[in-house]
């Protein structure tokens, strides 16, 4: 029997709260309130000067509490409810300063004006802005943590759909590889510090560890935390970094906004395959003149028959994505409204995607002393069919020369290249449906104790709901047999987090302190149903029963933590920082005696540019930062320390299964926590009136005792252990500078480069000198591409040397001594090559002219490789492939060069040549150069069309790549083996690549 | 104002800050089974066994897990296509680096795992009779012998593994302990059941797991095996063979064992005795009624051995010396299809035709025929249009015939003769020239007057053809014969000339192989290396081809 956990109370308040309020929300909405009449100073004594009134408004209007001053003197006051403030005594000559907090401060001449009026402009760059850091804020002038943030402005034009699109080039120290034009991503933050769990790092939305964003234009702004002192407070989650996304809080006074987006998606290089004619001649050449009949051979060279692979299975991708926010409220209650829909045709043939959601966010305060905020969201998100990479694999070496479908309408298979199955049967005769809906609510409770005093609780919950459905007829391949299936799968996550704050000025001393208890809970459970032989295919996926036979199965799994935290920031006159956090979490997965883990970290701060000694007016800003911490990771799923039993069946030759059980897996009651110890340091500088800001980073990041997933020897039955096991080191730097090279009346260009190094070594693999981590890939990759080696980086090559060909057009490989051999001999490998860069560019660009706006985005990176399997399956005749599909691998083949010395490809007809995968021949450089982004806007002021301002823009992403890469994409690649991912990261084979894309945006704001 | 402040602080503390944190952090593993769950119900003895055969079945599915077979002088593969790695296997030269050395280690040794998962724990079951732990304990002996003996004889000198605690250490067991501990276990087999009733261990009339039977006849391949290279044990197991083959034999005669001959030879691999088969004594049965994307119960069958032209992938081939010394008769028309059909014309022609493309002019094997929807393959329709590459045909391991030929050749190299090994020579070649089963001096081709060696010698090739391209987990395919005889040298010198072989009916066509070895013969080559992933695991492993013939006694 479970127990019911009592957390779930927090629900039961929060969701009728949460739905109260949303409600009187719109009635709250028309309330008045008291805005209090500011004093103004009327100093009446020194009588002989005028007075002046002086009213001063933003973009959205009057700006309550301005202060007003007249320059060198005590005289001045702040602005009333209208924006307006009357002085006196003022002398001819005076210069006014209009000051208000995230605001740039404004010097006007007054000349002989009795009134003026004063537009403020948004500082966006003030030092006093606020920072999210974890469970909290900070004045951005007390934080000692390394942070990059962006801010919404720096997105609002963009025309990416997804979050980590927009950090990609823009954040340093932040990695993010594209794996698939699919839209895959992989985010590293300072480099890999886990070896098979994930180096992902964690996500954090409005301070909420699994918290969900409604959608891409709801983001406020991203901040990464990098160093121990940020992330330690996340604790045995920290370890790879921390994304912090906050999501556009409700202001007061309505506002009303509208976004439409149009994208078309096409492939930046298509592959140079052969054409169904010079494919029939190669193979007859190769395979003997009767192969492919003299008939065939003349239909494919006039067209009449053939097949174009690429042409066939891909299409121009479109999508279409609109999205309404209203927001609005008083001081005292705020709400808003967020809407979206989204319509994707892709670019794999049949592939289509819709998505809805909408997010309800109410902030209120119910007394003086109680706050409530909350959200509800709602998102579905359905899919027709998807691109695999193993299709992509299929259509690059499916051979153009057969018919798709035999006279009976079955698709048929490829009778001379691969041995896959047909790329367009399986889209034709099988398909998949997924659906993906959402649903969390989100509550917080802020108590406003005694003055500086504040607690909140607030409550997470979760649920996510996807199934899969699939159909596949018997003519999807000759002996075909009708299949069709139904999985269902279920998240439940919760998560209480009770804070108690203490945030104080005494004087020069400025403290915050807090404690936290947090507790998190995981379920998961999943059904599915899936039959063959069905009695009728017109039933497709909803009749399983109707079946020749059925199979089911189910699985659960649940999981915990408790965690108990503290943190103290501490500042003397703004100048001396301090930052001191504690955590420590407790996850069920780990035994007892492992169970809770500790994770301490301090930085200190100094604001150099508040002593006397610097000069202000040259050095704005100077800040030094150290810090040193502690972060974990306990990524392994539940039950991992458990020894289970697996259960397997045999059938005897009959259709039933008869079941039993055996020791399949195996387990460690000895796991326990990976650990990251780091240490940064860093400086802020900013110089000529801040207009250039320069930010570095130095680290150093140990993690020990990694989650290892350890192979097993085979003549044990193979399989893996999770261990901890060895060190890992990241050492790194990173630089941001920020340039306004010049501002006008019109004209404003600012550019942001950012760069970032990350060198990653193996320190020790607990003994081993060095360990295959995919020692266990069968066939043509037997023996494994990759390894772990003491001094080396994670992600290292070990390859065989191709040394060219022989005298028969065979490939050679080198031997360890030098010579050559023409054999496929894995003691022949060698360390080659690795697959993650040295250093990441960023260079963003943004120009503004009157209305218009221009941003070009390019991203660079250095010293990596890819292995290019695409290319070897294109060009060998082994494995999957039993024939060349590529132009090169027939023209520039031994055979067919009359210059031997420009071949690239062995002899196709030499018996004793070897294809080696695992060979130098394949291994590439893939530094490349991207033209990420390059958009222009134009802005149609609200007074002109009187109803709304318009902002439309047009962009490109992707629009050109520098590379020597031979492949068709750099930095996409293929498995996503959760387990290796890291140490085996690197190659492409069938990789879908990025696409270019073409945006069209509009948006406006009532 | 503060009181109630206060008061909702109080309680909130109470509702959210308190929760029992042993419980909240206990894990619930629902669903699962713990292994100290192991062998608690008398259900898990079948359920056991029941994966140990799931090992089993997946562990001869294919030809890769058999590939050493293409060593021997009736197989070889594709001159290009994708087989170089099958290539390495036929010109004796297997690479660290072969895609095929993995998957034939690996799969034995989970066969391995499973049976002394059982050998380990049965015991310990509750309420199960004696009858029933035994059944159970035998299962296990007998399929941890078979998964040695194959792993010896492929790969020398092994890891001694009885128990399923992980040792990275473990040293090398001599290939002599390796023989000694697959004899134990084998008579340890020896007192499973002759005959079954229940299902699934009997079904269609027949036995489908293991039986006493099985467990002699494979004991007799092992003795002749120890009697010959390496271990060259000689006279003494010679006999030990021949009178554990008599066992056998004996027991079919006076009806201890259910098995008996096929008239005709063609019948041996036909669809219509797939799964009630007489001569079989020991199979594995595949099931393809879970459909295509359903394989995990179906074998690989005729689309490794069909030429591509047909449809298939020809990883294997014949080689052509041993198609022209086949004795003519059904038993060659049952073993090689008569014709090769093209998809390029779509027309059939004999194997050495002009129009057939190049490099499918070559013989090949046609025991694994089967369709998809249980009918006959037709050989003059293309594959693609018969069968999906997945079948449910039976891998034979053990047949009735083979039990007859070794017991002939086990008392011909012991010296001996005798006129019923001789009559049951003459039994199997009768069968095979289509005389039925049945011997008969005027038709014989034996006759009883030969010597002890004539008789070892007939009976050595008369093993050859009659499973000559089979490779689908045959305990003795053609290849162990000739390493136990020390006959692959003689193979390999062959092959390195390469000789010319004029077509017999084709009117002068001549042909030779298109792979040839190159160097020169060494007697490590009767081994393969380990695969790289365990060698790095342990460093015993780490020894070289030659130094494993010092690992033999």
């Amino acid at each position: 029997m479970e127990k019911k956990p009592k957390n779930l109370m927090i629900m039961k308040i929060s969701i009728p709260f949460l739905i109260i309020f949303l409600f009187s929300s719109m009635s709250l909405n028309g309330a008045k309130y008291d805005s209090g009449t500011r004093g103004i100073s009327n100093d009446l004594i020194s009588q002989q000067n005028r007075s002046v009134v002086c009213v001063v408004t933003d973009a959205q209007g009057p700006v309550v509490g301005a202060n007003v001053m007249v320059k060198g003197t005590t005289n001045g006051s702040i602005t009333d409810a209208n924006g307006r403030v009357s002085l006196s005594n003022i002398p001819s000559g005076a210069i006014l300063v209009v000051s208000f907090v995230g605001y740039l401060t404004q010097e006007i001449s007054l000349g002989n004006k009795r009134s003026i009026s004063v537009i403020l402009k948004e500082d966006t760059k003030v030092l006093d802005e606020v920072v999210v850091i974890g469970y909290g804020t900070v004045r951005k002038s007390d934080l000692t943590g390394s942070i990059s943030s962006i801010s919404s402005e720096k997105i609002k034009n963009l025309p990416q759909g997804s979050i980590s699109n927009i950090l990609q080039g823009k954040a340093a120290g932040i990695n993010i590889t594209s794996t698939s034009g699919a839209g895959n991503m992989n985010i590293r933050v300072r480099g890999i510090t886990s070896l098979n769990k994930s180096s992902e790092p964690l996500w954090v939305v409005d301070g909420v560890i699994g918290g969900t964003v409604g959608n891409f234009y709801d983001i406020e702004n991203i901040e990464v935390l990098k160093d121990a002192s940020a992330t330690s407070i996340y604790g045995a989650q920290g370890a790879n970094g921390v994304i912090l996304v906050t999501t556009k809080k409700p202001k007061e006074g309505t506002k009303i906004t509208f976004d439409a987006r149009y994208g078309v998606k096409n492939m930046r290089k298509k592959p140079d395959l052969l054409s169904p004619y010079e494919y029939a001649r190669a193979y007859n050449e190769v395979n003997g003149a009767n192969s492919i009949s003299v008939d065939d051979l003349a239909a494919y060279k006039n067209g009449t028959k053939g097949i174009d692979w690429v042409n066939l299975m891909t299409q121009t991708g479109f999508s279409q994505n609109y999205n309404l926010n209203i927001s609005g409220g008083n001081q005292k209650t705020k709400y808003s409204i967020s809407g979206w829909v989204g319509d994707t045709k892709g670019q794999w043939i049949s592939n289509t995607a819709r998505d809805y959601n909408v997010k309800a966010t109410l902030d209120t305060n119910i007394t003086p002393w109680l706050e409530f905020s909350g959200y509800m969201y709602d998102g579905l998100t359905k899919q027709h069919n998807s691109t695999s990479q193993g299709q992509f694999v299929d259509v690059l070496e499916y051979s153009p020369c057969m018919e798709l479908q035999n006279e009976s309408g079955i698709y048929n298979l490829d009778p001379y290249g691969s041995i896959g199955s047909n790329p367009y049967a399986s889209v034709k005769a099988e398909w998949t449906d997924y659906r993906s809906s959402t649903m969390t609510m989100f509550g917080n409770l802020k108590f406003k104790i005694i003055d500086g005093l504040t607690f909140s609780t607030e409550g997470l919950y979760t649920q996510i709901h996807n199934w899969n459905r699939h159909f596949r007829s018997a003519s999807y391949q000759p002996s075909g047999t009708s299949q069709a299936s139904n999985y269902e799968e279920q998240y439940y996550n919760w998560r209480n987090i009770d804070n108690l704050t203490y945030d104080k000025t005494l004087g020069d001393h400025h403290l915050i302190a807090m404690g936290v208890l947090e507790l998190t809970k995981h379920k998961f459970s999943s059904l599915n149903a899936s039959s063959t032989g069905l009695v009728n295919e017109a039933t497709t996926y909803w009749d399983l029963a109707s079946a020749g036979s059925y199979s089911i199965s189910n699985s659960f799994s649940n999981s915990s933590m408790a965690s108990v935290f503290g943190r103290l920031i501490y500042s003397y006159k703004g100048k001396y920082l301090f930052t001191g956090t504690m955590r420590a979490d407790a996850p069920s997965q780990f035994k007892d005696k492992y169970k809770w883990g500790y994770f301490p970290s301090i930085a200190i701060g100094w604001n150099m540019h508040e002593e006397r000694f610097i000069n202000k007016d040259v050095i704005n800003q100077l800040k030094l930062r150290a810090s040193a911490g502690t972060i974990g990771n306990c990524g392994v799923g539940a039950y991992s320390t458990y020894s289970t039993l697996s259960r397997d069946y045999v059938s005897y030759g009959t259709a039933t299964k008869y079941w039993g059980y055996w020791p399949e897996s195996n387990s460690n009651p000895d796991l326990h926590w990976e650990k990251t110890v780091q240490y940064d340091l860093g400086f802020d500088l900013g110089v000529l009136n801040n207009k250039v800001n320069l930010s570095a980073d130095f680290y150093l990041k140990n993690t020990t005792d990694l989650l290892f997933q350890k192979e097993l020897p085979d003549y044990n039955g193979g399989g893996t252990v999770w261990t901890n096991l060895g060190k890992l080191q990241n050492k790194g730097m990173e630089f941001t500078l920020n340039v306004v090279p010049f501002v006008t009346k019109n004209i404003t260009w600012e550019s942001t480069l950012t760069a970032a190094y990350n060198r990653n070594t193996v320190k020790d693999l607990g003994g081993d000198d060095y360990i295959i981590p995919d020692a266990s890939r069968g066939g043509l990759y037997s023996g494994g591409l990759f390894i772990l080696q003491v001094g080396k980086p994670v992600g290292s090559f070990y390859l065989q040397r191709w040394a060219g060909f022989n005298d028969e057009g065979a490939n050679l490989y080198y031997n360890q001594d030098g010579t050559t051999t023409t054999g496929n001999n894995n003691d022949n490998r060698v360390i080659t090559g690795k697959s993650v860069p040295d250093w990441l560019f960023g260079w963003n660009n943004t120009l503004t002219y009157r209305n218009w706006d221009f941003n070009v985005l390019f991203r660079a990176t250095s010293n990596y490789d890819r292995l290019n399997i695409s290319r070897y399956i294109e060009t060998c005749q082994t494995g999957a492939s039993r024939f060349i599909s590529s132009r090169e691998g027939y023209y520039r083949s031994w055979d067919k060069v009359s210059d031997k010395s420009h071949a690239l490809f062995p002899s196709l007809t030499n018996a004793n040549n070897q294809y080696v995968p695992g060979s130098t021949q394949w291994l590439e450089k893939a530094a490349f150069i991207r033209c990420q982004n390059l958009s222009v806007g134009y802005q149609i002021p609200k007074k002109l069309t009187k109803y709304a301002a318009i902002h439309l823009s047009l962009s490109a992403e992707n629009l050109f790549v520098i590379s020597k890469y031979k492949g068709l994409d750099p930095e996409t690649v293929s498995e996503a083996n959760t387990n290796t991912y890291d140490t085996t990261f690197g190659l492409d084979r069938g990789s879908f690549p990025m696409p270019t894309t073409y945006s069209f945006i509009v948006r406006l704001e009532f | 104002m503060k009181t109630s402040l206060i008061r909702i602080f109080v309680l909130v503390t109470i509702t959210f800050g308190f929760v029992s944190c042993n419980d909240f952090l206990k894990e619930d593993p629902n669903g699962q089974l713990m292994s100290n769950n192991a062998f608690t119900q008398a259900s898990d003895l079948d359920g056991a066994v029941n994966v140990l055969y799931r090992q089993v079945s997946r562990s001869t599915f294919g030809i890769t897990q058999f590939i050493q077979a293409i060593m021997g002088d009736d197989l070889s593969t594709h001159r290009a296509s994708n087989k170089a790695g099958i290539r390495e296997w036929d010109l004796y030269g297997v690479s660290t680096g072969n895609d095929r050395l993995l998957w034939c280690w690996q799969d034995k040794w989970l066969v391995i795992k499973a049976a002394n998962f059982i050998i380990n724990g049965a015991s310990n079951t509750p309420n199960v009779t004696e009858e029933d732990l035994n059944y159970a304990l035998n299962q296990a002996h007998f399929w941890r012998a078979w998964a040695y003996y194959y792993l010896v004889r492929t790969f020398g000198p092994l890891p001694m593994v009885t128990s399923n605690e992980v040792d990275f250490s473990i040293g090398l067991s001599t290939v002599s302990d390796i023989f000694n501990m697959i004899v134990t276990d084998l008579q340890a087999a020896e007192n499973l059941p002759a005959n079954y009733t229940d299902t699934p261990r009997s079904m269609n009339g027949i036995n489908i797991v293991a039986n006493s039977a099985a467990a002699k006849a494979m004991l007799s391949n092992v003795y002749l095996t120890m009697a010959g290279w390496p271990l060259n044990l000689g006279t003494e197991y010679y006999e030990k063979a021949a009178a554990k083959a008599l066992e056998v034999i004996t027991g079919v005669e006076n009806g201890t064992y259910k098995y008996a001959l096929y008239e005709n030879y063609a019948d041996i691999h036909s669809v219509a005795e797939n799964k009630k088969n007489k001569e079989c004594i020991l199979g594995i049965y595949y099931s393809n009624s879970w459909g295509d994307g359903d394989s995990s119960e179906s074998a690989r069958g005729c689309i490794n051995d069909f030429p591509d032209c047909t449809g298939g992938w020809c990883d294997t081939r014949a080689e052509i010396g041993f198609w022209v010394n086949f004795p003519e008769g059904p038993r060659k028309d049952a073993t090689y299809p008569v014709v090769t059909y093209n998809s390029g014309d779509g027309k059939a022609y004999p194997w050495w035709s002009e129009s057939l493309p190049d490099a499918n002019r070559y013989p090949y094997f046609g025991k694994s025929k089967f369709t998809n929807d249980g009918t006959e393959y037709d050989i003059y329709k293309s594959l693609g249009s018969q069968c999906n590459g997945w079948v449910d045909q039976t891998h034979q391991m053990i047949r009735l015939s083979e039990v007859y030929l070794w017991y002939a050749e086990a008392l011909g190299r012991s010296g001996q003769t005798n006129a019923k090994a001789i009559e049951l020579l003459n039994i199997v070649r009768n069968r095979a020239d289509g005389n039925g089963v049945k011997s008969d001096a005027s038709i014989n081709r034996y006759s009883l007057s030969m010597t002890a060696s004539e008789l070892a010698e007939a009976a050595y090739n008369e093993h050859g053809w009659e499973i000559a391209g089979w490779l689908w987990g045959a305990i003795d395919c053609r290849y162990n014969d000739m390493q136990r005889m020390d006959r692959v040298q003689d193979h390999f010198n062959t092959r390195v000339q390469n000789p010319t072989y004029v077509i017999p009916g084709a009117g002068g066509i001549t042909r030779q192989e298109p792979n040839a070895p190159t160097g020169s013969w060494s007697e490590s080559l009767m081994y393969v290396p380990y695969p790289e992933q365990d060698v790095n695991r342990n460093a015993a492993l780490n020894i070289s081809l030659a130094d494993k013939l010092n690992l033999i006694k």
